[in-house]
């Protein structure tokens, strides 16, 4: 049975394809139309995961949307009604955008996938998180806890997954979210909702976290782990602009705009003051899960869950003991998890998987790698085997050389993961500066993750058991720096001693294993720094001719597609 | 031809845009506000503001709930 899953019209735009029960084919659309965040119908990321399996429209058995767009509509309707006389802007956006598009999205799927209306079903948004989770999880039997902005009317729901059901059972409804509540202290710092939200993360050790009471009096937790608002301080359910009130800015002081310098400690104060609370609104729902279910394995999804400093406590301050949430924890991995629920719960489908890597993407083959250096003009040499290849990448490392990564098929999520990454040397203190400011032009202060071979991770950080942890796989665990490794790989190492750790596993990621085993032989250091391929606010590359590209236009050093390393014009080949 | 064309769709793009943004605001106060002032009365009577956990409506488990989009 073949099952496509779709999400769209948020954010981040998704397509899945399941087929037999098994996820074959994933990716989101702004990795094909360049567009961050996409959140338009998914086309592309549809057709690439039909061409995948040589499928068609006609071949499908179902096409599975993310959530139930009527009680999404009636929600808002509801908000816009309560809200009434400050709800014009709202009603007035939401009712273009839904009168134009999404209450239509039965006929937009039937038009552009040219299947019939009985074969479009509709999954609600946090079941859709739940299933991503659950049914690409190694475990038998599992709680659930799905936490984001909003769905439906759910932002948060705990439940239990076992063998081919998967339900939730309790739910925190809209305004009170704990994602809009970490949105709106995005927006009070200056950066994009649904954009910043990593680098809020990535301020708040620069701060104490000194504002804690302050932020306890917009958002109050309950024993059971339940949580309010107080909405006076907040604005986004009937602000078009706005995430926060006039109180909310009584009591904060003004918002810091785009130009502040990063370093100014009442903001960096603040961040740490919002991550500290939301760490415990997270921690209070996973005690809560626990006590339900009994369960100390637990499955997590919804934007909240890419909060990788708050995943890395719960390992280390709750009963949990396995912890599992798959690369795109977020709407776009709701595509995903519609499908597997219908596979799973509805079709009683027997496969089973365990999504133990990200590699679900589109991959290149080597003549486009050549192809698009040589229209590029610039110099280029291809390796027949994989050993020179190696070699001379790790050669380029440890001179301080940075390099782009390109191999394979693509990663399902925000996080790349040596398919599409940029590479260096973390034992260089000034590589954090150098690649933030000549590569990605991006804030001084943002952190950089460490790639880190299976039988290696526990000479660097405090993680227990590390090669268990699936999320580990997929940088959604920080852990602290082992304190004799701190000065070893200074360039990885955040102002507080922590790093979002990957571990890199043989038999995912043979090639990328293999380089930063290589350099570990040449260095005694079995480490790579590795960010995300792309620049500020463009997505992460696919194809080779964005890779070339963005290469082109940035200060890396040399360029790594498949068998092929390309370097800048005038530098040495 | 082509040209005079775009721009007349430009034109009647916006015009639109402002016409719908107009007809929207009218509907707006004309329509969802009195709705909004009788549900505010009725509900002002025990409306509560707690956000406690609410157990979760049955998930679509047949084939027949998960074709509806409500």
């Amino acid at each position: 049975m073949n099952l496509l899953g779709i999400s769209c019209y948020f954010h981040d735009s998704a397509a899945a394809l399941v087929c037999d029960g098994l996820l074959t084919a994933a990716a989101e659309e702004e990795r094909f139309s360049r567009i961050k965040h996409d959140f338009g119908f998914p086309d592309r990321a549809i057709r690439f995961c039909l061409d995948h399996r040589g499928l068609s429209g006609r071949d499908l058995d179902y096409v599975v949307f993310f959530e139930k767009p009527f009680v999404k509509f009636e929600r808002i309707l509801s908000t816009v009604v309560a809200a009434v006389p400050w709800s014009s802007g709202v009603f007035s956006q939401a009712m273009t955008a839904w009168l134009l598009d999404k209450l239509w999205i039965k006929n937009r799927i039937r038009e552009r996938i040219g299947i019939p209306a009985d074969r479009i079903l509709f999954i609600p948004h946090h079941l859709s998180h739940a299933a991503s989770a659950f049914f690409c999880s190694p475990f038998q039997r599992a709680a659930i806890l799905t936490v984001d902005g909003v769905g439906e009317w759910t932002t948060t729901a705990l439940g239990l997954g076992e063998g081919n059901s998967c339900r939730l059972t309790d739910e925190l409804r809209f305004p009170h979210s704990l994602g809009l509540l970490y949105s709106a202290f995005t927006a009070f710092l200056g950066f994009e909702v649904n954009e910043g939200e990593y680098k809020v993360m990535g301020m708040a050790p620069y701060g104490t976290p000194c504002y804690v009471d302050k932020i306890w009096q917009v958002v109050h937790q309950a024993s059971d782990g339940s949580f309010e608002l107080d909405l006076d301080y907040f604005s986004f359910h009937y602000s078009t602009r706005h995430t926060y009130s006039q109180r909310f800015l009584s009591l904060f002081g003004a918002p810091r705009t785009p130009v502040t310098p990063f370093d100014n400690q009442y903001y960096a104060d603040i961040a740490a003051s919002i991550q500290r609370v939301t760490e415990e609104l997270v921690l209070g729902l996973v005690n809560a899960v626990h006590a339900k279910t009994g369960s100390t394995a637990l499955c997590m999804a919804g934007g909240v869950a890419l909060n990788s400093v708050a995943n890395g406590r719960i390992l280390r301050e709750t009963p949990i003991r396995q912890l599992y949430i798959q690369p795109s924890a977020g709407d776009g991995g709701a595509a995903a998890g519609a499908a597997l629920y219908a596979a799973r719960v509805l079709f009683d489908e027997p496969g089973r998987f365990t999504m133990d890597h990200a590699f679900w993407g589109e991959a290149h083959d080597g003549a486009a790698a050549v192809a698009a250096a040589a229209s590029a003009g610039l110099p280029f040499v291809t390796y027949s085997d994989e050993e020179s290849l190696v070699a001379r990448a790790v050669e380029l490392l440890v001179t301080g050389r940075v390099l782009g990564w390109s191999q394979g098929r693509f990663e399902w999520g925000p996080r790349a993961l040596g398919n599409r990454s940029i590479l260096a040397d973390p034992r260089r203190a000034d590589m954090k500066d150098i690649v933030n400011s000549k590569i990605k032009f991006r804030e001084p202060y943002r952190p950089f993750a460490p790639s880190v071979p299976i039988g290696s991770i526990e000479r660097y950080v405090d993680l227990p058991n590390a090669a268990e942890h699936l999320p580990a796989r997929f940088m959604l665990l920080v852990a602290p720096v082992r304190e004799d490794a701190q000065d070893v790989i200074p360039a990885t190492t955040h102002v507080d001693g922590s790093a979002r750790v990957q571990v890199v596993a043989p038999d995912t990621s043979p090639r990328y294993h293999r380089l930063i085993t290589v350099f570990g032989e040449a260095t005694g250091v079995p480490v790579l720094l590795n960010t995300s391929f792309n620049l500020r606010g463009e997505p992460i590359v696919n194809t080779p001719a964005e890779a070339v590209s963005t290469f082109q236009r940035c200060g890396m050093d040399a360029l790594v597609l498949g068998e092929t390393i390309v370097f800048k014009e005038g530098s040495h080949t | 031809m082509n040209h005079a064309w775009r721009r007349w769709q430009r034109f009647a793009h916006r015009a639109a845009e402002i016409q719908s943004r107009v007809l929207l605001i009218l509907l707006y106060f004309a329509l969802v506000t009195p709705i909004a002032l009788v549900i505010g009365f009725v509900k002002s009577r025990g409306a509560s503001r707690t956000a406690m956990w609410h157990p979760v409506a049955s998930p679509p488990e047949s084939l027949d709930s998960a074709k509806k989009q409500f």
